[in-house]
């Protein structure tokens, strides 16, 4: 008990004296996090969107499966894209195994469906009325898709915010095509199982508990944005 | 001139048709009332004129066009007629940007359009709202915002789906003196569902009525849900309300709509009736002048309405408040 007592001791005075090395993993794991959902954004909102707003054969089946990829498991993602990515694989010229750009590659794909689906049923949820309003006052397709997505635009927000509360706190796909480098692609929970790994927990712990700050900070937030959408 | 013209037009859903139309052709300018039960198809056709909806089958003139169902043909139609919904919705932000949304598509200056939304909030007698949030509105007062929404872009066609029904009596006629405003001095063609007979004949050119779905060729309401069962005698009799029973000749059994034709209806003096003819006594509420008629709405066991000629309504001079004996024959009743 002593033990972890003197290792919290240890992590608080590491939080409080601002340490160097555990701000930069902070800085790379918001860094690397933020990109992802950035990019898994740009792609996953206009994705939803179409879906959501158009009728084709094989929507159903199509949406099952971006259910079902919401349980991916990182580990699977992360060997996948090492397959893709490293010397040997297709974007092996690219170099970019062992990159943020490779970390974020993995994300964007973690998080995709995630977005995706968020997207689909926060317009889904948007009373077709507002689609017909704007329809009738004369807008185009792209600024009818615009006035839902201004309606449904707290659904939308709180899809971003799951994907960012997932890519912050995923493990597989950061250590797999990151590599954990020191100060480039070690993220917070990289460092903590590398830590863990040493038998060292000041360190695990202090980013244990900027992890779980931060976690708590995103699930406010979501809870604020879903109040706001129920609202 | 005419505007629409609908050709066998046919919307059914999942196999199931809701409306049914052989031909119905809408004239330009003019104030037309769209009647009928709930169900009756009003919202459908409505959607359908506003190039919303499309039909299942049949075909559309508009302004001697046929109707292509293509983006970019509907898109530059769609421009000119506008459809308030019954229950309409405001876009999350504020008075003045939902009346600026459509300005804005349709390339407006800006210098205008603040004038604009200004003077369309006034007809509507929301100009102070103008700043305000949806969510502050209350439903009447949504119903005005969606209405200027409409008028500020100075549409050709405007439809609305029952425009009234959640205003209050003040702003009730201020609607319906604004609708007769559009009409007149913008030229507007203006379609309008009510199920308020007395607002369809006095605001409305010309009146359409829907049975389930079908063109019906009244302007009246006299639409019952009656419930007909076979009697001892071999007639057949048919409950309205439970307050009413007629012989009908019909050998339609069960629960259906019955339809008294206005025109029909008889007043009689005389205590002597046909064995197949119902009797009926009621009080005149309501006189009304329509066209070359007179329009008598009486309560009795059932709510009905009669009409008169002119000559006819001089000779008898019927006055609110007073008792008549009603007849009606067997041909004045529809089994639908």
């Amino acid at each position: 008990m002593s033990y972890f007592l003197d290792s919290l001791e240890s992590a608080l005075y590491l939080l409080v004296s601002f340490d160097s090395e555990l701000f930069s993993i902070v800085w790379v794991s918001v860094q690397v996090s933020t990109a992802s959902t950035i990019s898994a954004s740009l792609l996953g909102l206009p994705t939803g969107m179409i879906i959501a707003l158009s009728s084709f054969p094989g929507k159903r089946l199509l949406i099952t499966i971006l259910n079902t990829l919401l349980a991916l498991p990182t580990v699977i993602i992360g060997l996948f894209a090492y397959a893709f990515l490293s010397r040997r694989g297709i974007f092996g010229p690219f170099d970019l195994l062992y990159t943020q750009h490779a970390v974020i590659i993995g994300q964007v794909i973690l998080i995709l469906p995630m977005v995706t689906t968020f997207t689909i049923a926060a317009i889904n949820r948007i009373d077709d009325r507002y689609r017909k309003t704007a329809v009738t006052l004369g807008a185009n397709r792209l600024q009818t898709a615009l006035i839902i997505a201004r309606e449904a635009r707290f659904g939308l927000i709180a899809g971003l915010i799951a994907g960012y509360g997932r890519v912050i706190s995923e493990v597989g796909i950061s250590m797999m095509l990151g590599g954990n480098v020191k100060g480039f692609t070690r993220t917070m929970t990289t460092a903590m199982a590398l830590e863990y790994d040493k038998g060292e927990f000041s360190l695990s712990i202090a980013l244990g508990v900027i992890l779980m700050i931060l976690a708590f900070g995103i699930n406010l937030l979501f809870q604020f944005i879903q109040g706001k959408t129920q609202s | 001139m005419i505007l629409y013209k609908l050709q066998d037009l046919v919307k059914a859903y999942h196999g199931k048709s809701v409306l049914s139309l052989e031909k119905l052709d809408i004239e330009q300018g003019r104030i037309h009332a769209l009647v009928g039960a709930n169900g009756a198809g009003k919202t459908t056709l409505l959607n359908i004129l506003a190039f919303l909806d499309r039909p299942s089958s049949g075909s559309i003139h508009y302004a001697s066009q046929p109707v292509v169902y293509m983006q970019t043909f509907l898109q530059s139609i769609r421009k000119e007629i506008i459809l308030v919904h019954q229950h309409p919705v405001l876009f999350s932000t504020s008075v003045y940007h939902n009346l600026d949304f459509g300005l804005k598509i349709r390339n407006t200056p800006k210098n205008q359009r603040r004038e604009m939304i200004a003077k369309a909030l006034r007809m509507v007698g929301m100009e102070h709202k103008i700043d305000a949030q949806p969510k502050t509105l209350s439903g009447g007062e949504i119903q005005r915002t969606a209405l200027a929404r409409a008028m500020v872009l100075e549409p050709k066609v405007l439809l609305c789906d029952e425009p009234t029904a959640y205003v209050d009596l003040e702003h009730r006629n201020i609607i319906m003196e604004l609708l007769r405003d559009i009409n007149t001095k913008q030229k507007a063609t203006i379609i309008f569902t009510t199920h308020d007979k007395q607002q369809a004949v006095t605001l409305a050119h010309h009146t359409i009525t829907l049975e389930r779905g079908k063109l019906i060729d009244s302007s009246y309401d006299n639409f019952y849900t009656g419930v007909i069962t076979p009697d001892q005698n071999g007639w057949v009799r048919c409950r309205i309300q439970n307050t009413l029973e007629i012989k009908i000749p019909s050998e339609k059994i069960g629960t259906r709509r019955v339809f008294i034709d206005p025109e029909k209806i008889q007043w009689t003096t005389s205590s002597a009736v046909a064995p197949n003819h119902t009797r009926l006594r009621g009080e005149v509420i309501q006189i009304s002048s329509e066209q070359d008629r007179i329009r008598i709405q009486v309560r009795s066991a059932i709510p009905i309405t009669f009409l008169l000629s002119q000559k006819d309504y001089q000779q008898r001079s019927p006055r609110i408040g007073q008792h008549i004996d009603m007849r009606i024959p067997p041909d004045a009743i529809k089994i639908l």
